[in-house]
C-alpha cells in the first residue's frame, strides 16, 4: 500500500507542469490546416480509423433496411395483385352463378345427356347447333371432375395459356390472365367453395374445349366413329377422375406443394424464434489456478426477416435478444481436524489373549475436508444482429429441412451480480461476435409454417476476459420458431 | 504572459494570438500527450489536433476564464478519443503484452531525467492502464470521472489502475528507476 503511495506521489510530482518543446514542423501543420490559403479549414488532417465491429453493424443495418424497403414494396404489389384477383374471383364467382344455373337446369336430364351423347352418334348429322351445344354444356358437367387435374397442372406448372381458358366461360367473355399467385390467393380466400368454383371453372373450360370440338365436329358433319370415341373418351376420363374428386372432397382445399408457394408468394418471410440456450466453456488457466465456469439455462429469441434467393438459399438479418447467467467459481478445500476424545486401547496379555492387562486412552481425531465454493455471478444480456445464411436442405411434401449459419455480432451488457470473496472481477466487453449453425425442421400450412431448431455455437469474441484466464465458450440450445410467408 | 486583449484577439481569429497561445501552451499540452500516447509521433498528431480544435472553438470561450484549464481539457479529451481511435481501444489485462514498437522506440528517444524515465515507462503500458493511469494520478480525475470519460463501468476503471500502478511497480524494479 505504502509503495502504491510512493508510485502515485512520483508520477503526480514528476509530472506536474512536465513540458516538453514540440517539433516545429507541428505548428507548421497546424498553420497549414487551419491558414491555409488564407481559409481556415475545420477538419483536422488526422487520418481515422473505425474499429471493424462498427463497419459490420453498419453493413447489417444496410442490409435490414433494405430489406425492410423491399418488404413494403413486395406487400405493395402483392396488395395489387390481390384487389386484381379479388377483381377475377368475383367475375369468375358471377360467370359460374349463369353456369352453375345453366347446368342446374339440364342437370335433370343428366340421364338423358348419355343418350343425347349416344345420339349423337346417329343424329349429328342432322343437329342443329342449339342441339349441339345444349349436349356439350351437359357433357362438360359429366366432366367436372375432369378439371381437377387441369387445376393441379395450372398451379404445377403455371401454364398461362390454361389459366386463361380456365377463365374463359361459354357466354363469350374474353379471356382473363389467371396468375398462379393469383389463383393461390383465389383459393385461400375462396376456402371451402374452392371445389365449387374450381369446378364450375373447369366447366367452362370444358365448354369451350368441348364446344369447340363439338362445332367443328358437327359442322364437319363427322362420322359416328369421331362421336364415338369423344363420347369414349369423356366416358374414360370421367372415370379417372372421380378418383381425384373424391381426393379434393377429403381436403377442404387443394394442397399446394412448397415448392410452387416458394416460387409463386413473396421471397420474404419474417420468422420468430423463442429457445433455451446452455454454454459449455472451457478456462485456460495457470496450473495453479482451479477456475470453472457453468452456466445457468438461459434464453434466446430473435425476429428475422428472410429472403429466398431460390428454392435452395436465402439470407437474412433480424434482432436477437439473449440472457443467461454465468457463475465463475473455484473451489477451495481445506482440510481440519476435529477432536473427537479419548479412546481406550486395550493391552492384552501374550499368553493369554482374552486377558486385558492394561487400558491406555489416546486422544483420537477426526479430519474433515471441507470445500468452500468461491463464486462470482455476472448476468449477460446481449442484444444482436444476427445474419443468416440459410440452406434448404430436403423438402418432402409439408415438411423441410433446413441448415441455417449464422453470424451474431452483438452489444453486450455484463452485470457483476454477487462476488464472493473478491475473485478478480473480469474485463466486461461491450461488443462480441458469434458464429454458429442452427439445422432446422419445420412444418408449413398455408402462409404459415411452425418449426423446431437445435442450435450450436462458437464465441469468436468472448465477453468476458480475465487477467490470465482465457474462457472459450461452445453455445448449445433449441427452441421452436413461426415463420410466415409474406 | 497570455493577456485578455491577447485572449479577445484569438476569440476573433487573430492568427497572432493563436501563434501567442501556442508559444506558451503547447510545451505543456505536449508533455500531457506524449503521456498519453504511446510514441512522440502520436503525441505529435494529438497535439496537432487539439490546438485546431481550440482554435476551431476560440468563439465559445469566455476570456474572463483561465485558457490554460481550457487548453488542457481539450488536449485530454482529444487524446482520449485518439486512443479510442487509433489504439482499437482495450483495456487489457495481459500485463506481460508489451506494444514491441513502443520498446522499438526506446532508443529513437533518449531521455535521461527522471521524468523521462517515467514517460517511458508509462508508455510500456497497455493503453488502458496508461489512461486510466493518468487520469487518476496526475489528471486527478475520480475512477467515476473517468468511467464517464472512457464509457466504462466504475470498477473497471478501479481494476485498471490497480493493475496499472502493479506493473508499475514491476518495471520500476526491473529499470531500476530511483524513487
Amino acid at each position: 500500500m505504502k509503495e502504491q503511495d510512493e508510485i502515485e506521489q512520483l508520477f503526480s510530482s514528476s509530472f506536474d507542469g512536465f513540458e516538453k518543446t514540440p517539433p516545429l514542423d507541428v505548428k507548421a501543420a497546424i498553420d497549414a490546416s487551419l491558414f491555409a490559403a488564407g481559409s481556415v479549414n475545420t477538419e483536422a488532417p488526422t487520418k481515422r480509423r473505425r474499429g471493424i465491429i462498427w463497419w459490420f453493424t453498419l453493413a447489417a443495418l444496410i442490409g435490414l433496411s433494405g430489406l425492410g424497403g423491399g418488404l413494403f414494396l413486395s406487400s405493395r404489389n402483392s396488395g395489387n395483385e390481390s384487389n386484381d384477383s379479388s377483381g377475377a374471383i368475383s367475375q369468375v364467382s358471377k360467370q359460374n352463378q349463369d353456369l352453375e344455373n345453366r347446368v342446374s337446369k339440364h342437370n335433370v336430364k343428366q340421364n338423358q345427356v348419355v343418350d343425347s351423347i349416344n345420339s349423337t352418334q346417329t343424329s349429328s348429322s342432322n343437329s342443329s347447333s342449339n342441339s349441339s351445344k345444349e349436349d356439350i354444356i351437359m357433357s362438360s358437367k359429366t366432366t367436372i371432375k375432369k378439371s381437377n387435374p387441369i387445376v393441379k397442372n395450372v398451379k404445377g406448372k403455371s401454364k398461362s395459356s390454361l389459366n386463361g381458358n380456365l377463365l374463359r366461360n361459354g357466354t363469350g367473355i374474353k379471356e382473363k390472365v389467371f396468375e398462379p399467385q393469383n389463383y393461390i390467393s383465389v383459393e385461400a380466400s375462396t376456402n371451402n367453395k374452392l371445389n365449387e368454383d374450381e369446378s364450375l371453372t373447369a366447366v367452362n373450360a370444358n365448354n369451350d374445349d368441348e364446344e369447340q370440338l363439338a362445332k367443328n365436329e358437327i359442322s364437319n358433319n363427322s362420322n359416328q366413329k369421331a362421336v364415338e370415341a369423344q363420347s369414349t373418351k369423356l366416358d374414360s376420363s370421367s372415370v379417372n377422375t372421380n378418383e381425384t374428386m373424391n381426393n379434393t372432397a377429403s381436403n377442404s382445399k387443394l394442397p399446394i406443394p412448397t415448392d410452387i408457394k416458394s416460387q409463386n408468394n413473396s421471397p420474404f418471410s419474417i420468422s420468430i424464434y423463442g429457445g433455451m440456450t446452455y454454454g459449455l466453456s472451457s478456462l485456460t488457466q495457470p496450473s495453479t489456478s482451479n477456475f470453472e465456469m457453468k452456466e445457468a439455462l438461459g434464453f434466446s429469441s430473435s425476429v428475422e426477416v428472410n429472403y429466398a434467393l431460390n428454392s435452395r438459399f436465402g439470407f437474412g438479418v433480424g434482432v436477437d435478444l439473449n440472457s443467461r447467467m454465468d457463475n465463475f467459481y473455484t473451489y477451495e478445500a481445506t482440510t481440519d481436524s476435529a477432536y473427537v476424545g479419548l479412546m481406550p486401547q486395550y493391552v492384552y496379555d501374550p499368553q493369554n489373549t482374552d486377558s486385558i492387562i492394561d487400558t491406555l486412552y489416546v486422544e483420537e481425531y477426526n479430519l474433515t475436508t471441507t470445500t468452500i465454493e468461491q463464486s462470482q455471478f455476472i448476468r449477460h444480456t446481449s442484444f444482436a444482429l444476427p445474419l443468416t445464411f440459410n440452406w434448404n436442405l430436403y423438402t418432402k411434401g409439408k415438411w423441410n429441412y433446413g441448415l441455417a449459419t449464422v453470424v451474431r455480432l452483438s452489444y453486450v451488457n455484463n452485470k457483476l451480480v454477487s462476488n464472493e470473496q473478491n475473485l478478480e472481477i473480469p474485463e466486461f466487453k461491450k461488443f462480441s461476435a458469434r458464429l454458429s449453425l442452427r439445422p432446422q425442421v419445420m412444418y408449413s400450412f398455408d402462409e404459415f409454417a411452425l418449426g423446431a431448431y437445435l442450435n450450436v455455437g462458437y464465441d469468436l469474441i468472448p465477453t468476458l476476459q480475465w487477467t490470465d484466464i482465457q474462457r472459450n465458450r461452445i453455445d448449445l440450445g433449441g427452441g421452436l420458431f413461426l415463420r410466415i410467408q409474406l | 504572459m497570455i493577456t485578455k486583449e491577447v485572449l479577445t484577439k484569438f476569440t476573433q481569429g487573430d492568427k497572432g494570438a493563436f501563434d501567442s497561445i501556442y508559444t506558451a501552451y503547447s510545451p505543456g499540452m505536449f508533455g500531457i500527450c506524449l503521456r498519453y500516447t504511446r510514441c512522440a509521433d502520436d503525441a505529435q498528431d494529438v497535439l496537432q489536433d487539439s490546438f485546431i480544435k481550440l482554435y476551431n472553438s476560440r468563439e465559445k470561450f469566455d476570456v474572463n476564464l483561465a485558457i490554460g484549464a481550457w487548453i488542457k481539457t481539450i488536449t485530454i479529451r482529444t487524446a482520449l478519443n485518439y486512443i479510442k481511435e487509433n489504439y482499437r481501444w482495450v483495456l487489457t489485462d495481459d500485463e506481460m503484452k508489451f506494444d514491441q514498437s513502443v520498446l522499438d522506440n526506446e532508443n529513437e528517444i533518449e531521455y535521461t531525467e527522471l521524468k523521462n524515465k517515467l514517460l517511458l515507462l508509462l508508455q510500456k503500458l497497455p493503453d488502458g492502464y496508461r489512461t486510466v493511469f493518468n487520469l487518476y494520478t496526475v489528471d486527478n480525475l475520480t475512477h467515476k470521472e473517468i468511467a464517464e470519460h472512457l464509457n466504462i463501468s466504475e470498477g473497471t476503471s478501479k481494476s485498471q489502475y490497480f493493475k496499472a500502478k502493479k506493473m508499475i511497480a514491476l518495471l520500476l524494479e526491473e529499470e531500476k528507476v530511483e524513487k
